[in-house]
C-alpha cells in the first residue's frame, strides 16, 4: 500500500506536449502509472504519447476519469495552472515546475484553502510508490517496494537515500518530494500524518534542508504525540554560510532562523532519531525499527 | 529590538483583501500618531502593500522613518528584495540589478546554470541538487574535509555548462582535490556531467587528484565516458566512501 497514489491513480499531465514533460511522462508510462491524459490549451483533440489532449482540466477530468495532474506548466502559467486543476476537483496535484513567483504561490494556496485537492510542490520531484505509480520526475532506479514512507524536500538527496534505505534490504512506502520552494502545498506535517494513518508505514524518513520552517513544524507535532510510528530525520547545511540562498529558492538561512542545528535540536527534542551523517541514514532507520 | 521583542508591532494583511483602512489607522495610533501624521502614516502602509504585492517584492523596508518637527512623516532610507523569479514581469526593474555587487566567480556560475557559494576550504566540489550539495558538504566537514565552494548543477545543465562550472573548480588555486558527487535523476543524467567534466579537463588540464561517484541514472556509462577519455580519475562507490578519499586526497596534497 502507499500514501496518496496507488495502482489506480488515473494521471493527466498539465502541459504534457513540452520536452520534459513528453520525457517524464514516457518514463512514468513505462513505470506502470496509469497515464490517461494531457492538457494543452488550444492543443485539445490532438494526441500526443498516443494519449487525448484537452484544452481544459475539467474537460480531461470528465472524458478520462483522471483522479492526479502533474504540473509540467511553464513558471508564468503554472499557477494558474494549478488553480485550474483545483477548481476541477481533482484529489492530487503535483506541480514540477520550478521559479513560480512566490506571490503566484500565495494566490494557490489561498485557494486550496477548503478545497479537496492536495498539491505537491511545487519545485517537486514528485511522488513515487515502488511498483505501483510514479508522478513527477523521480529516477526509478533502486526502489523496492517496503514499509519505509520518506518526505523530503531535496530530490537528489531522495534518491540517495532510497538507494541507502534499499541497500539495507528494507523498501519504501511511498517517497513524496515536498519541493524546494518556500511557500509549497503539504509539508512535513501532512505528509507524517498521512503515513502514520498509513498501516503499510512502518517507519517516516524526514529529509530536510536549511530554511524554512517544515521541520520545526514537524517536531512540534511530533512533540504532541509522542507514541507513534518511529521517526528518523536528516537535515543537510550543518555547514551552510548563514544569509545565503544555497540551490534551492527555500534553502536561506536568515535573521537567525532556519538553520540546521536549531532544527535538529527541535526534532531530538521531539523524540525524533536524527541521522548526523548523510552516509549513514539507511543505517539509523534499520536502527530505528529495530529499537521499536 | 531583539531585547524588547513586546516593541514590534506587527499586522498580518490578507494578500487578496490588501491592507484594510482601520486596521492601518489602528497601528498608526498604536505608533503614537495622530491627527495628519497619522492619516499620512496609513497612506505609507497602504503605499507600501500595494508596492509589495505589484512589484512581487519579498521585503519592503523603511527604516528609518521619521517624524519632522513639522509633524510630517519622511522615509529617510528604503531597502528592498525583489522575487528574481518574478522579474519576467518587471523588465523596468529587472534592468536595475547591479552584477557589480555580486562575487566574480558565484556569477560566473549563474550563467552556467549553476548555484555556486564560494567556501574557504581546498576540495572543489560539483554535487547536482541543493540538498545533496548541502549534504555533501556536511560530510566532508565530518571527515576532516574542508569545501572550497558549494556547487549545485541545476537539472537543466547542458555538457557544455557543466564543463564550464568544472573549470571554476581547476581554476581555483586554494583547490588541492575534487570530489564530484553525482545522482543521476530525472533530468540530469550521469554522462552529461562525465562528458562536461572531461571536456574541462582536457582543455584546462587537471593538477589535482579527483574523485568522482556516479550513482543512477548512467552512472556506469559516466565511468566508461571518464576511463575512455583518459581523465584520471578514482571511483567511489559511496558518498561516505567518496567523502574520505577526497578528504584524504586533499590533506596529502595539501602536506
Amino acid at each position: 500500500m502507499a500514501i496518496l497514489i496507488d495502482n489506480d491513480t488515473k494521471v493527466i499531465c498539465q502541459g504534457i506536449t513540452g520536452k520534459q514533460a513528453s520525457y517524464h511522462m514516457e518514463r512514468a508510462i513505462a513505470y506502470g502509472t496509469k497515464v490517461v491524459g494531457g492538457v494543452v490549451p488550444g492543443k485539445g483533440g490532438r494526441r500526443h504519447l498516443g494519449l487525448p489532449v484537452f484544452d481544459r482540466v475539467a474537460e480531461a477530468v470528465e472524458a478520462t476519469g483522471a483522479t492526479a495532474s502533474a504540473v509540467f506548466v511553464p513558471p508564468a502559467a503554472a499557477a494558474d495552472a494549478i488553480i485550474e486543476a483545483i477548481d476541477a476537483e481533482l484529489p492530487l496535484v503535483v506541480c514540477v515546475t520550478e521559479r513560480i513567483p512566490v506571490l503566484d504561490m500565495v494566490r494557490v494556496k489561498h485557494r486550496l484553502e477548503g478545497s479537496g485537492t492536495r498539491l505537491i510542490g511545487p519545485n517537486s520531484q514528485g511522488i513515487l510508490s515502488p511498483g505501483r505509480c510514479k508522478i513527477g520526475v523521480m529516477p526509478a532506479h533502486l526502489e523496492r517496494s517496503g514499509k519505509v514512507g520518506i518526505a523530503s524536500r531535496s530530490a537528489s538527496l531522495t534518491s540517495e537515500v532510497i538507494e541507502q534505505i534499499s541497500a539495507q534490504r528494507l523498501g519504501q512506502s511511498t517517497a513524496i518530494g515536498i519541493g524546494g520552494d518556500p511557500v509549497h502545498g503539504l509539508g512535513f506535517v501532512d505528509c507524517l500524518e498521512l503515513f502514520f494513518q498509513d498501516p503499510d508505514t512502518d517507519c517516516v524518513v524526514l529529509l530536510g534542508e536549511i530554511g524554512g520552517s517544515d521541520e520545526e513544524e514537524a517536531a512540534s507535532y511530533l512533540k504532541a504525540n509522542r507514541s507513534r510510528k518511529p521517526v528518523v530525520a536528516y537535515v543537510a547545511g550543518v555547514h551552510a554560510p548563514t544569509e545565503r540562498r544555497m540551490g534551492h529558492a527555500g534553502t536561506v538561512n536568515v535573521f537567525g532562523q532556519g538553520g540546521a542545528a536549531e532544527k535538529i535540536e527541535a526534532l531530538r527534542a521531539a523524540g525524533v532519531t536524527v541521522a548526523t551523517s548523510a552516509a549513514e541514514i539507511g543505517q539509523t532507520v534499520r536502527q530505528a525499527l529495530r529499537a521499536a | 529590538m531583539a531585547a524588547t521583542p513586546e516593541a514590534m508591532l506587527q499586522l498580518t494583511v490578507d494578500p487578496a483583501a490588501g491592507l484594510g483602512e482601520g486596521p492601518a489607522a489602528e497601528l498608526a495610533a498604536r505608533l503614537g500618531l495622530d491627527g495628519a501624521a497619522r492619516a499620512q502614516a496609513v497612506e505609507i502602509m497602504k503605499a507600501v502593500c500595494k508596492a509589495f504585492h505589484d512589484l512581487d517584492a519579498s521585503l519592503i523596508e523603511i527604516n528609518p522613518l521619521a517624524l519632522t518637527n513639522d509633524g510630517s512623516l519622511t522615509a529617510l532610507d528604503v531597502k528592498m528584495i525583489l522575487d528574481d523569479n518574478a522579474l519576467f514581469r518587471h523588465q523596468d526593474l529587472a534592468v536595475l540589478r547591479d552584477e557589480e555587487d555580486l562575487d566574480p566567480t558565484e556569477l560566473e556560475a549563474q550563467r552556467f546554470a549553476l548555484n555556486y557559494v564560494h567556501l574557504d576550504g581546498n576540495i572543489g566540489v560539483m554535487v547536482n541538487g541543493a540538498g545533496l550539495a548541502l549534504a555533501t558538504v556536511d560530510l566532508l566537514k565530518q571527515r576532516g574535509g574542508e569545501p572550497a565552494d558549494f556547487m549545485d548543477i541545476r537539472p537543466e545543465a547542458t555538457r557544455n555548462q557543466v564543463a564550464d562550472g568544472f573549470r571554476l573548480l581547476l581554476r581555483n588555486p586554494k583547490v588541492a582535490a575534487i570530489l564530484v558527487n553525482i545522482y543521476g535523476g530525472g533530468i540530469l543524467r550521469c554522462d552529461t556531467v562525465a562528458e562536461g567534466v572531461a571536456a574541462a579537463c582536457r582543455s584546462e588540464g587537471l593538477r589535482v587528484p579527483l574523485i568522482v561517484r556516479a550513482a543512477g541514472t548512467n552512472g556506469e556509462l559516466a565511468r566508461k565516458i571518464l576511463k575512455s577519455q583518459g581523465v584520471r580519475v578514482s571511483f567511489a562507490e559511496t558518498v561516505g566512501q567518496a567523502a574520505d578519499m577526497v578528504a584524504a586526497a586533499a590533506g596529502k596534497e595539501a602536506a
